[in-house]
Parts: structure tokens; C-alpha cells; sequence
């Protein structure tokens, strides 16, 4: 029992992780939290469940190919990603660009604007009621995972070594803390700050669209449901510390867990509530998180 | 007719709160509490708590009104207290997990679908004794709100609220002043969440999330922070709109009409937040 | 400047509110129908049994107005969304009895019904309800609300004696926390322990909840011979596959709102042998020809929702009919009528109580590539 627990708060921990990822690569940027980042995984997870279930049908009506189920999930995660991609640069653009100047609280409450807009939108395009993917899932004997789960695990593991060695091995890496060091300066050197933007927004909308799409196969897809995850994430990211990508990761893990054994013996909502409560206790005390280096400004 | 009283009902009690939240929170003090609206929702809870679970009957109800400002006042003290260490972002970060806290608790204590049936207090059963209430705590709120303009405390808010340093230097303290304010804007959305519950005779813990606090906060940046005229037509127009929707969309379209509030209000706030700081009838920015 | 603004403003919105107000008072409606409302949900989880109600009752409406003799009024259903939420149930009763109507066929949600009945019994409202099930339903409708559904002790009992027909001891409940699930889940308990039948575990599950992982590895725990799903179809879907996932091997039961597609598309494979109980039906030739209609203009199998719903609204046509359109004439003569519906006779007893017929025992098969709900003879 205690080793299934730990398993699947494991696996918990991991999509927590991934949308945590998103946010903390956003941070970067914007010197702040994006709450409408949940909110176009939501999105990516209704693309992906409409265009499998278009092309499954468009390709066994039209087309003698194999694979059709396969094919199917390659195109619709194709498309879904380039769609959470093209959205999150449109609102990188349009949205929070222009305004970046004008100071980090007005960008959160930007977000949360853009989080109402996405939700009702959503909730009128295709209802209230929860959607699932018709993808028929088969848990690997013994293990007692999906493939897809340990799919996702291994991109979580293979994104986090890319982006380490990005950021600290290349130039644009490079550009990336120096825009987080001191974003006058970095300006003054003539980095390309919309072009690094542009390009961080984007990987976290890759990130973001495959954990959409784990879901939507996964559990099913409701409008409100970001707002679930983004409460999760947003207590890994400030009980890691919001710069540190490792301590988000490790944090969110932990955070996986331990709503796992809080759901086992006490309830649900408990559970959530005194993560809550741990995260008020946290920004009192210690506000930059609890793996972090102290540069950030309160 | 009935109508009419019931959508004046709604607008005294949502200019209630919007007062607490616009005029006393954010324009005396400064700070974004987005999560103002778990306040509202101790107060509804506390309403149910008292009529429901402990079956308090003819004017002990009344108590819920007082006790509800009481426990807001409680409450209040989280945000009061992280005021000394945390602005800025970090205000916003605490008021959300407050907001969300105080979600989590009315869904424990009442329900994934809340109270039902919240009896009304005697003297207080008819919708007009309960538009006539309202009215007259909103009227009290916004005499308070005139006479203080020329109050010295008024002054010193301003300079705490502008230049902190500077009120620092003038032997002002800071964190009291600011501290005061917090905890009178919650009891006063603590009394407009009781005045709702026995509006509704009911407690919905979905009208307390996340979504809903931020069309509230639109609807203070649409009207203008810290001006009384905005506070009133703010919540005036939110009425309208709820009401107006509703009418078009009827029988089965009236799926549409919260979401297209919501479309609503988002749009206004990124709008008037980027581009119309003032808002309508606000003399200052955000 | 400033005062001109505000006063322009003032203008414009008292000038919409006048310009609603002409809007929404000119709305009459002719007086040979009879307008009948049902509250129903349209969006959020139980938006399903929503729909099939809707069916049902569109399907009732059409017949009765196509086979009018000379005279008879027409019959118009007004459908009101609710979102299963009880302060929206109780604003769109108030605007329906705005618009003159006081013969309401469904509300659906045990709360949602309960919250409203103080205002149905202020303003002489009549309610019948083809869903409703928990048990004090009747006692607090104080003569408003009449159901023919059997209520929520029966279903309980009727699950607890197919478990013990089948030899199965340990049990375990999960169940939504919202007044229908606490209802069936005591009514369980209090059964349970005349049946000789041992409740090991009472598990509460949230609205929407999504991760089942922890549950079902803490009924691993235990040795369970069958868990009792008092749920909403999804929910319940989400827990089926987590069990298949888990190798969690029991028998699942479940209530009559499992039967809809909304389970069997979320559990998929997981949705074999899961067992129903479900309000008797007997064939006869009327529900042959009501399934072949709804199959014709739906494309689906009629649940017992739909079921229920038509006879629902061709039973309140009868009490219409009888009592003139009187509210308090209908609540004092409903109790003493009987109708045969196509899903059986409808009667009551003194206190108001449907009295039911008994229960279908269902179990979840594989037929053409669906899982679909099958009789077992018993």
C-alpha cells in the first residue's frame, strides 16, 4: 500500500511538475506568475480530443492506412501542440508584451482577466460537462501504469536536462538570465528580448499541451479544470522558489505525494487545505521559497 | 414590481461589498486583494452555520449579522498580519490562497452544493425590509465615506498609500494604519455576504471561486478606484447586465449568461486596467 | 464635467431598465394552453440526464398535441435551465411563476427541489417529479410535490438484497457528498444491518474529482467483496478505470443513473459487469412503441429517465385536465388517482408516497462494440 501511494502520488507529482515547469520558465519573462497558463492546457486538451476524433474518422472513412489509431494520436498531439503554441504567442504578443512595462501586479491581473475570458469561452464552445478522449487505455500488467504515463515521465525527464544544459550552456541561456539579472542592462546589450520572449513562451506551451493532452486522455477535460492545477503548481512553484527550476520539480513531486497520502487517510479537501495552509505558513516566513538562492526582490 | 425589488436588493448588497472592497481595501490601503470575495463568503457561511446547523430561530438570528462581521474581522487578521512582511505580488499571492482556503472550508462545513433554506430573521422576512436594510447600511457606509474625506486620517492614508518612506519619516506607523483599514473593508464584506445569504436563503460555494473574485475586482477598476459615484455605478451596471442577459437568453440558452458575464467583465478589466486606469468616475489610478 | 458623466450614465441606465421592464412585461401567453415548466440542468455534470428528460418530455409533448380531440387545450413545456444549482433553481421557479405558470413537472436534484418548496407552497405551486429520490422528500413538499420515482431507501434495499442473493458480506460505500449520495449512503447503513451485511468503509467523493489513485489503493487494503457506487456517472467512470488499472477484483453496483452513455464513454473497458438497479418496467406494447419512436428521433435507447419524464408529463396533462388548472384542487385529487404509464401503474398512498412497483436488476455488457445495460431474470 505505502508503495503504491508513493507510485502514484509519484506520477501525481509529475503533472504538477510539468505545468509548475511552465509557469517558472514564464517567470522569467515576466518577473511574475501567468494564471491563464492552465487555462491553454485546458485548451490544448479540447484540441487534441476533437482533432483525434475528426482524423480517426476522416482516415477510416477515406483511407485504407494501418495504424489509424496511431496515426491519429500522432496527428492530433501534432496539432494540439501547434495550436497551444500559436495561442500563447498571439497573447504573448498582443497581450503581454505591450504591457510589460507597466509593473508585475498589473500583469497578473491581466492574466486572471485572460483566464475568465479562456474559461467562459471554452464553457460555451463545448459545455459545462466533462469530455474524454475515446482512446481505449491498456495499464501494463504487473507495473500498473499506462504507457502514456511513463511517456509523460520521460519527457518531464528529458525537457529538464534540455532546458538545464539551454540555459546553461548556450547563448540564449545566457540571454535568459541576463535578462533576469538586470533587464535595463541586457536591453542595453543589444539582446533580443522579444525574439528570447517569443521563444520561452513557446517551450512552455509545448510543455503545457502535453500535459493537456495527458489529461484529456487521462481523466477528461472540464473548462474550470485549470484552476485545480493552477492552485497545485502555484504552491510547488512558491514552496520551491520560483527561479529555481530543480526546486519547482522537487517541490511539485513532494506536493504529488503528499496529496496522495492526504487523500488515502483524510479527504480530499483536507488535503488541499492544508497544502494551503502550509503555503500561507511558507509565504509568511520564508517568502522566496525553500530552495532558493536569495536574489529575488520581495 | 417584485422585479425591481429584488434587483435593488442585489445592487445595495453587491455596493456593499463592492464599498469594502473599493473604497476601503484597495483605495485607503493600496493593495490588490483579489480574494476579497472570501470574506463575502465567511459571511454567507457563517449566516448558514448559525441557521441551519445550530437552529437559531426568531431574533437570534440576528446575531448571524454581527457574529459574520465578527468572524470576518477574525479572518482578517491573515491578510493584516502579512501585510508586515509581504506587498506587491506577494499580497495577491496571499489574498488568492485565502480566497481559495476559504472556498475549501464553506465546501467542508456546507457542501459541495451549500446551505439551503436559510430561514430570515422577524422583521426581516419581506423583501423590502431587506432592500430597506441593505439600503441603509450602504447609505451609513457612503455618509462615513463623505465626512472622512475631510478627516485627518484621510491625509495620513494618502501619504501611506504614496510614500511610504516619507510617513515612516513622520513618525507614522505604517502597518497599523494600513492594518485598520484591512480589517474594517472584511467586516464589511463579512456583513454584505450575510445580507445575501438571507437575500438567496442559500449559500453556494461555487459563487465564492476565483472567477468570480475577479469580475468583482473588474467591476472596481471599471468604476474607479476609491470614488463612491464608481462604486455605485459599477454595481449598477453588473446588476443590469446579469438581469438584461438573462432576459435574452431564456430557457435553454441561459447557459450563456454567467459565461458572457464573464466574457464581459474580463474583457472590461484588461481594458480599463491597461489602457483607462482611471476608470469611470475614479480620480486616480490604480 | 465630472457630474454630467455620471448623469448621462444614470439616464442611460434607467432608460434600459425602463426599455426592459416594457420588454418583459409584454410577454403573454395564449390562454387555451396549458404551460407547464421543467427545471432541468443543461450545463455542469448532470447535464445528461438533462437532456434525456428534455427528450422524454418533448417526445410526451408532441404525442398529446398531435391526438387532441376538439377542445382539449394544447399542452407547452417551458424549459428553464437550473445548472443543478439550488439558488438558480429557486430564481428560475420564481420567474416562471412570474410568467403565470403553476404546474411544474420536474425538478431535477433532491436539493434543488427542497430549496424551492417554501416558495411552492407560498404561491399554490404544484410539482411532480420523475427523479427525485430522497426519502423526506414528500414530508417536507407539505402537499406540493408529488414523485413517481421510488425513493432512495428502496433503491438501497434493493441493491443489499441482490448483494446478499449473490452471498457477498463486506461491503464498502462511495458516495457524492450532496444530499442524494448522504441519503442513499444512510439509508445503506440503517439496511444494512437487518440484511446482516457489514459496511467496512465510507468513502466521500468530490464533485468533478479527477485522481481515484488513493481511494482505490486504500480499498485494496481491505478484503472487499463488492463496492457500492452512489455517484455521478462520471465520477464513477474515472473510478472504474483507476480500479481496472489497480487490479482492484470486486463487484460494483450502482443506481439507476449509471444507465446513459456518460459512464460507459468515461470507464470504457472498465464499464463490464458493473450491476444497476433500476425502478421497474414492464414490457408492454406502449413502451415498445415510445422505445422505437425515441430510438427513431434520437438515435439512442431511451434510459428510465426518459422513460420516466414522458410519463411524468402525460400524467400532470391528466391532473391538469381534471382538476381545471386549480392547484389546490390537483394536490388534493393527485393522491387518489391512479395511471397507467408505459412504465407501469402509478399510484400513491396516503402520506403522497409513490408506491413502487419494485426494481429491475441490470448488469453492463459488451453488445456491437458498446457496453450496454442487460436485464438479468431473477
Amino acid at each position: 500500500m505505502l508503495f503504491d501511494l508513493l507510485k502514484y502520488g509519484f506520477f501525481n507529482g509529475i503533472y504538477i511538475a510539468l505545468v509548475s515547469v511552465g509557469f517558472a520558465l514564464i517567470f522569467n519573462i515576466l518577473r511574475t506568475i501567468d494564471f491563464s497558463l492552465t487555462d491553454r492546457m485546458t485548451f490544448s486538451g479540447y484540441v487534441f480530443i476533437i482533432s483525434e476524433k475528426y482524423i480517426k474518422g476522416l482516415i477510416s472513412s477515406h483511407l485504407q492506412l494501418p495504424f489509424v489509431e496511431i496515426i491519429s494520436i500522432l496527428v492530433g498531439c501534432l496539432l494540439s501542440i501547434l495550436s497551444c503554441i500559436i495561442l500563447t504567442l498571439i497573447i504573448e504578443k498582443y497581450i503581454f508584451t505591450p504591457i510589460k512595462e507597466k509593473g508585475t501586479s498589473i500583469l497578473i491581473i491581466t492574466s486572471f482577466g485572460i483566464s475568465v475570458i479562456m474559461q467562459s469561452l471554452m464553457s460555451i464552445i463545448f459545455t459545462n460537462s466533462t469530455i474524454v478522449s475515446s482512446i481505449q487505455e491498456y495499464s501494463i500488467p504487473g507495473i500498473g501504469l499506462y504507457p502514456r504515463e511513463i511517456l509523460v515521465l520521460s519527457f518531464a525527464v528529458t525537457i529538464m536536462i534540455v532546458l538545464n544544459l539551454i540555459i546553461k550552456k548556450t547563448l540564449f541561456g545566457k540571454s535568459i538570465n541576463a535578462l533576469v539579472f538586470n533587464y535595463e542592462l541586457a536591453i542595453f546589450h543589444k539582446i533580443p528580448v522579444k525574439k528570447i520572449s517569443s521563444l520561452v513562451f513557446g517551450i512552455s506551451a509545448f510543455i503545457i499541451a502535453i500535459s493537456g493532452i495527458s489529461l484529456s486522455v487521462g481523466f477528461g477535460i472540464y473548462p474550470n479544470i485549470g484552476n485545480k492545477y493552477m492552485i497545485y503548481s502555484f504552491c510547488a512553484c512558491l514552496i520551491g522558489g520560483l527561479k529555481n527550476l530543480y526546486g519547482t520539480v522537487i517541490a511539485s513531486i513532494l506536493l504529488g505525494v503528499f496529496l496522495q497520502f492526504g487523500d488515502c487517510f483524510t479527504s480530499p479537501i483536507v488535503s488541499e487545505s492544508l497544502t494551503l495552509i502550509i503555503l500561507l505558513v511558507l509565504l509568511y516566513i520564508k517568502p522566496e521559497g525553500l530552495f532558493f538562492e536569495k536574489i529575488r526582490v520581495i | 414590481m417584485d422585479l425591481l425589488l429584488s434587483l435593488l436588493t442585489k445592487f445595495f448588497i453587491y455596493a456593499i461589498f463592492l464599498f469594502s472592497l473599493n473604497n476601503i481595501v484597495i483605495g485607503k490601503t493600496g493593495y490588490w486583494a483579489i480574494g476579497h470575495i472570501a470574506y463575502f463568503a465567511i459571511g454567507a457561511l457563517f449566516t448558514g452555520v448559525i441557521t441551519v446547523i445550530f437552529h437559531f430561530t426568531g431574533y437570534y438570528i440576528y446575531l448571524a449579522l454581527f457574529g459574520s462581521i465578527i468572524i470576518s474581522i477574525i479572518f482578517s487578521l491573515i491578510p493584516a498580519l502579512s501585510i508586515l512582511r509581504l506587498r506587491g505580488d506577494f499580497f495577491i499571492f496571499v489574498s488568492i490562497t485565502i480566497n481559495e482556503l476559504i472556498k475549501l472550508l464553506v465546501e467542508l462545513i456546507s457542501g459541495p452544493s451549500g446551505f439551503s433554506n436559510i430561514p430570515r430573521p422577524p422583521g426581516l422576512t419581506t423583501d423590502l425590509s431587506l432592500m430597506c436594510l441593505s439600503s441603509i447600511i450602504f447609505l451609513i457606509l457612503v455618509l462615513y465615506a463623505s465626512i472622512f474625506k475631510y478627516h485627518n486620517l484621510n491625509y495620513i492614508t494618502t501619504i501611506v498609500r504614496q510614500n511610504e518612506e516619507l510617513a515612516k519619516v513622520m513618525g507614522i506607523n505604517v502597518y497599523y494604519i494600513r492594518s485598520i483599514f484591512i480589517i474594517l473593508g472584511c467586516a464589511t464584506a463579512g456583513a454584505a455576504g450575510s445580507l445575501f445569504a438571507f437575500y438567496s436563503n442559500s449559500t453556494d460555494p461555487q459563487r465564492f471561486n476565483i472567477n468570480e473574485a475577479v469580475i468583482l475586482f473588474a467591476l472596481c477598476a471599471f468604476g474607479g478606484i476609491d470614488s463612491i459615484r464608481g462604486t455605485i455605478i459599477a454595481s449598477m451596471f453588473y446588476v443590469l447586465i446579469l438581469f438584461v442577459l438573462e432576459s435574452i437568453f431564456k430557457g435553454l440558452f441561459q447557459i450563456y449568461t454567467t459565461n458572457i458575464t464573464s466574457i464581459i467583465f474580463g474583457l472590461i478589466l484588461i481594458f480599463s486596467i491597461n489602457f483607462f486606469p482611471q476608470g469611470i468616475m475614479g480620480k486616480r489610478g490604480l | 464635467m465630472k457630474i454630467n458623466k455620471k448623469f448621462a450614465l444614470l439616464l442611460l441606465s434607467t432608460i434600459i431598465i425602463a426599455f426592459i421592464m416594457m420588454f418583459y412585461f409584454n410577454v403573454n401567453f395564449k390562454n387555451t394552453d396549458i404551460h407547464i415548466a421543467a427545471l432541468l440542468p443543461f450545463d455542469g455534470q448532470v447535464s445528461n440526464f438533462g437532456e434525456m428528460m428534455r427528450n422524454g418530455h418533448i417526445m410526451a409533448e408532441e404525442e398529446i398535441n398531435a391526438k387532441l380531440i376538439h377542445g382539449e387545450p394544447r399542452i407547452k413545456i417551458d424549459f428553464y435551465n437550473t445548472s443543478h444549482k439550488k439558488d438558480l433553481a429557486l430564481n428560475r421557479m420564481e420567474e416562471a411563476s412570474r410568467n403565470g405558470i403553476k404546474f411544474f413537472v420536474e425538478i431535477f436534484g433532491s436539493d434543488q427541489a427542497a430549496h424551492c418548496f417554501d416558495f411552492a407552497n407560498q404561491n399554490q405551486i404544484f410539482i411532480l417529479s420523475g427523479v427525485d429520490t430522497k426519502p423526506d422528500l414528500i414530508e417536507k413538499g407539505r402537499g406540493c410535490f408529488y414523485r413517481i420515482m421510488p425513493n432512495d431507501a428502496e433503491a438501497s434495499n434493493a441493491i443489499l438484497q441482490w448483494a446478499k442473493e449473490k452471498e457477498l458480506k463486506n461491503l464498502a460505500i462511495l458516495y457524492a457528498n450532496d444530499d442524494w449520495g448522504l441519503g442513499l449512503k444512510q439509508a445503506t447503513i440503517r439496511n444494512s444491518s437487518d440484511l446482516n451485511i457489514n459496511i467496512l468503509d465510507k468513502i466521500e467523493v468530490l464533485r468533478n474529482q479527477l485522481n481515484f489513485s488513493s481511494i482505490v489503493t486504500k480499498l485494496k487494503t481491505y478484503k472487499l467483496d463488492a463496492i457500492l457506487l452512489f455517484i455521478y456517472p462520471d465520477d464513477g467512470g474515472r473510478f472504474l478505470k483507476e480500479a481496472t488499472r489497480q487490479d482492484l477484483k470486486t463487484s460494483f453496483f450502482a443506481t439507476e443513473n449509471f444507465w446513459g452513455n456518460k459512464m460507459t464513454e468515461t470507464a470504457k473497458n472498465s464499464a463490464n459487469d458493473v450491476m444497476i438497479v433500476v425502478p421497474k418496467t414492464y414490457e408492454n406494447e406502449n413502451l415498445q412503441k415510445f422505445k422505437n419512436n425515441y430510438k427513431a428521433k434520437f438515435g439512442e435507447e431511451p434510459t428510465i429517465f426518459a422513460i420516466k419524464a414522458y410519463d411524468a408529463v402525460k400524467f400532470i396533462y391528466q391532473i391538469v385536465l381534471s382538476s381545471g388548472n386549480n392547484t389546490n384542487k390537483a394536490k388534493e385529487i393527485t393522491k387518489k388517482l391512479t395511471y397507467s404509464g408505459i412504465s407501469g401503474k402509478i399510484s400513491f398512498d396516503k402520506f403522497g408516497e409513490y408506491i413502487p412497483l419494485g426494481y429491475d436488476r441490470l448488469i453492463f455488457k459488451k453488445i456491437y462494440g458498446n457496453y450496454q445495460p442487460i436485464k438479468v431474470i431473477h
